[in-house]
């Protein structure tokens, strides 16, 4: 059962946290590798981890009507 | 890119190893909610089923035989009555416990009913849940690797380029950007 905060809220914590860093990397490192590995690697991470996301959360709700209905 | 720069190959390894990071959570996430699931499924079908199947086969025996002793009971009542003759004065007794079994008896049916129901939802919408994380996992794993060989190949590619610069006599100018 999920605690005080499910795998689906504590993954978007840690996606918003690695999008953030990556953002915040700008400063140190600017330049077209980075564009595209943005653009061919990142961003399709990202809309999967999103899509991840919402199946944990279907899931996560599945698991409590269960539990409550049964138990 | 004008004004491409980076400072050196650490920026890109930091970010390797959060990338990695997420992903590891990612994946432990999305496998331990699936097991969850299907672990949830076979408690239902493998323990709780055939408990409450037992349960209602006991509780409807017993119903059947509060049901017997009540008309038992009822039928030496208006014996009783019509002999006006001393005999058994009510059967409130029987048919509370009548009412008592008949009500466990139901409960038990709803229990199987709603158990029932919640493997059919399992199947119907839990399955296709469970591999689309499992999916999810594969490719989140898959595209995870793959960008970390990118940025290691990338701060391998300013690691090298420092090496050279800082070998040169010359003062190093600000490393390029990695492309």
């Amino acid at each position: 059962m999920p605690g005080a905060m499910g795998d689906d809220a504590l993954l978007v914590k840690s996606l918003r946290q690695l999008m953030q860093n990556w953002a915040a990397s700008e400063s140190t490192w600017r330049d077209q590798a980075r564009a595209d590995f943005a653009h061919l690697h990142l961003l399709p991470i990202e809309e999967r981890a999103r899509s991840a996301i919402i199946a944990i959360k279907k899931i996560e709700q599945l698991i409590d009507e269960v539990k409550r209905a049964c138990t | 890119m004008s004004g491409a720069s980076v400072s050196g190959p650490d920026i890109i390894r930091d970010f390797r190893a959060q990338l990695l990071a997420f992903q590891k959570m990612a994946a432990a996430a999305l496998s331990g909610r699936a097991n969850e699931l299907i672990r949830l499924r076979e408690w239902l079908r493998y323990e709780q089923l055939p408990v409450w199947k037992k349960t209602l086969v006991k509780r409807e025996e017993l119903y059947q035989n509060a049901k017997r002793n009540y008309l038992n009971a009822e039928a030496e009542v208006t014996r009783a009555m019509n002999s006006r003759a001393p005999g058994k004065p009510s059967s409130i007794e029987e048919r509370t416990e009548m009412n008592k079994t008949k009500r466990l008896k139901e409960e038990a049916e709803e229990k199987l009913a709603t158990i029932q129901g919640w493997l059919l939802r399992i199947d119907r919408e839990g399955e296709p849940l469970v591999a689309a994380c499992k999916n999810h996992d594969l490719d989140l794993h898959e595209r995870c690797e793959k960008a970390s060989h990118q940025l290691e190949h990338l701060a391998e590619r300013v690691q090298n380029y420092l090496d050279v610069t800082i070998t040169a006599s010359t003062p190093p100018p600000p490393a390029p950007g990695t492309h």
